[in-house]
């Protein structure tokens, strides 16, 4: 019998995502013997994308695809991948979200070039040019770029069969999914791969874990303005944890290094829009109305992963 | 002084490209961010002339503003995850 | 057709859909422009709702509910302003018209307050017109 097939595309994505596949590292040897990995690209195997282009349509068994969805080249690509692959998975924050990289929607692409290769005091660029989509050297080489577009999750350009989310996805979490995904005990399709359980619920500093009931915040602090105390809540403490909204497939490993949750692991189950119920959650918890106002720079904490994936989706007007 | 980026200058290039052989290495591979190269051949089939370009952009340097400080560490490790 | 806007108002059961019935007892009137949703704390209403709201082709979104101290549930209304609160910093941030979202504390028995209330927004969304971010941001 023929051993699966695997392939896996990295889109408008950092690449952290495919090091936490290789960080599986003994898991990986007894998952990688079980499969056959036909293309990683571009960051691990020597495959190019015309290799990918010419298998044949759903040859391919699981696809992953990682990052979100940037220029027309990824926007091509994913849409290959999506031919070939008879399971699509989007695979980290954000493939299945937007991810960090989907705050550029605050931006036009306009002021993001502007601020990147003109308007910055360190940049050399007297004639003030922008990359452009088509440019010909001396005359006769004639070389292209792909367009930039607005950053989207991979959903909004193909059909998703499962979601993982994280930022990258625990190493463990990715080798329980790949176990479901060999023994092919999985979700019905368009779900995420998740235990369904919020980061407070797998969190030794939950009070209620504890024994005690929650309590209310009574200020808001950055964390630079002190660490929390040992073994209680952080959100207690007024340092804004996501916790009570994320996934907590990675078992709570940034409030268990002091440091506040961020929501990289997606959204629970149920929630449309990640950032408005962290908005929800995090207005509840505050103790009175003053607080709320004192929240420091609420989009880029509330909407840090999922704006390509809200309802409004970008900033209007820009 | 004639600049560096006059080469790539639309005015200096009426014409246009004149569809020259060329072959594309897309993506590079073996690393983070998406590469393309590509050669140019002359009429023999010899390399007349080769480019590498970064076929992608990110946008960290605008978006980034606004953010508390403390958090941009956090935020700019996903430049490169590898 | 002239644009006739559309309100979604939600309204908390025990406070302001009882103002909104006694407006009708009392012969108030206040424009039909106006669609009434009842919840049964002020404190249920979630910024997905007036996001989606918003989305789907609301003009404008009113919240009503109960005073403070008068909460059927004792502290639903406190939640309900601070999430509303910073979902309105939130979204004027992100280019949603800040006019067009607007809570206030009507109760029961200012059914005369309600009518006022509902024909006021509905001037100011006429003001504001139609809402480009119909079907999603553009």
């Amino acid at each position: 019998m023929s051993k699966p097939k695997l392939a896996y595309y990295l889109a408008g994505g950092c690449g952290g995502c495919d090091i936490a596949v290789v960080d599986l590292a003994e898991t990986l040897v007894d998952v990688a013997l079980q499969l056959d990995i036909v293309f990683w690209a571009p960051t691990v195997a020597d495959a190019k994308y015309k290799d990918l282009e010419a298998m044949p349509d759903g040859s391919i068994d699981v696809g992953l695809v990682s990052g979100n969805v940037r220029n027309s080249e990824h926007e091509h690509i994913v849409k290959v991948m999506r031919q070939k692959c008879k399971v699509l998975i989007a695979f980290g924050i954000c493939a299945a979200c937007g991810g960090i990289k989907g705050l550029v929607n605050l931006h036009t692409t306009e002021q993001l070039l502007d601020k990147a290769y003109i308007n910055t005091f360190s940049t050399d660029n007297p004639e003030k040019v922008p990359p452009q989509t088509t440019v010909v050297v001396d005359g006769k080489y004639e070389l292209t770029l792909p367009t930039l577009m607005d950053a989207r999750p991979l959903d909004q350009v193909v059909k998703v069969d499962y979601y993982i989310g994280g930022c990258p996805p625990y190493h463990e979490h990715i080798g329980k999914a790949f176990m479901a995904l060999l023994s092919g005990q999985l979700p019905p399709s368009g779900s995420w791969i998740t235990m369904g359980k919020a980061v407070c619920e797998v969190c030794d500093r939950n009070p209620v874990l504890q024994g005690k009931s929650k309590k209310f915040a009574t200020t808001v602090k950055r964390t630079i303005e002190g660490t929390p105390t040992e073994g209680a809540c952080i959100l207690e403490e007024g340092y804004l944890c996501l916790g009570p909204v994320t996934q907590g497939d990675c078992g709570a490993k940034c409030p268990s290094a002091n440091v506040p949750c961020r929501g990289c692991g997606g959204p629970i189950p149920g929630v449309k829009d990640f950032g408005l119920r962290a908005i929800s959650a995090i207005a509840s918890m505050l103790d009175n109305e003053e607080l709320v106002e004192q929240i420091p720079d609420p989009v880029h904490l509330f909407y840090r992963y999922a704006l390509p994936s809200s309802f409004l989706g970008k900033r209007i007007n820009r | 002084m004639k600049n560096g980026l006059d080469r790539y200058n639309k005015k200096n290039n009426p014409e246009g490209g004149k569809g020259m052989k060329k072959i594309e290495i897309n993506p590079m591979t073996r690393l983070e961010g998406h590469g393309k190269i590509t050669i140019f051949l002359d009429e023999q089939g010899n390399v007349e002339n080769a480019f590498m370009q970064v076929v992608e952009f990110m946008g960290y340097e605008k978006f980034l503003i606004g953010m508390p400080i403390e958090e941009v560490p956090r935020t700019v490790t996903t430049i490169c995850g590898v | 057709m002239a644009w006739e806007p559309k309100i979604i108002v939600i309204a908390c059961q025990w406070c302001t859909y009882a103002g909104a019935d006694l407006a009708g007892s009392l012969r108030y009137s206040y424009p039909p422009t106006v669609h009434i949703v009842r919840v049964p704390c002020s404190g249920r209403v979630e910024p997905e709702f007036i996001a989606e709201a918003l989305i789907r082709g609301a003009d404008g979104v009113f919240i009503g509910g109960c005073h403070f101290g008068d909460c059927h549930y004792k502290e639903g209304n406190y939640k309900a302003i601070r999430r509303f609160n910073l979902f309105k910093r939130v979204a004027t941030e992100l280019g949603v018209e800040p006019d067009r979202i607007q809570l206030e504390w009507i109760s029961g028995s200012e059914g005369k307050k309600f009518a006022e209330s509902m024909t006021d927004f509905d001037a100011k969304i006429r003001e504001l017109g139609p809402n480009p971010l119909k079907g999603g941001a553009q």
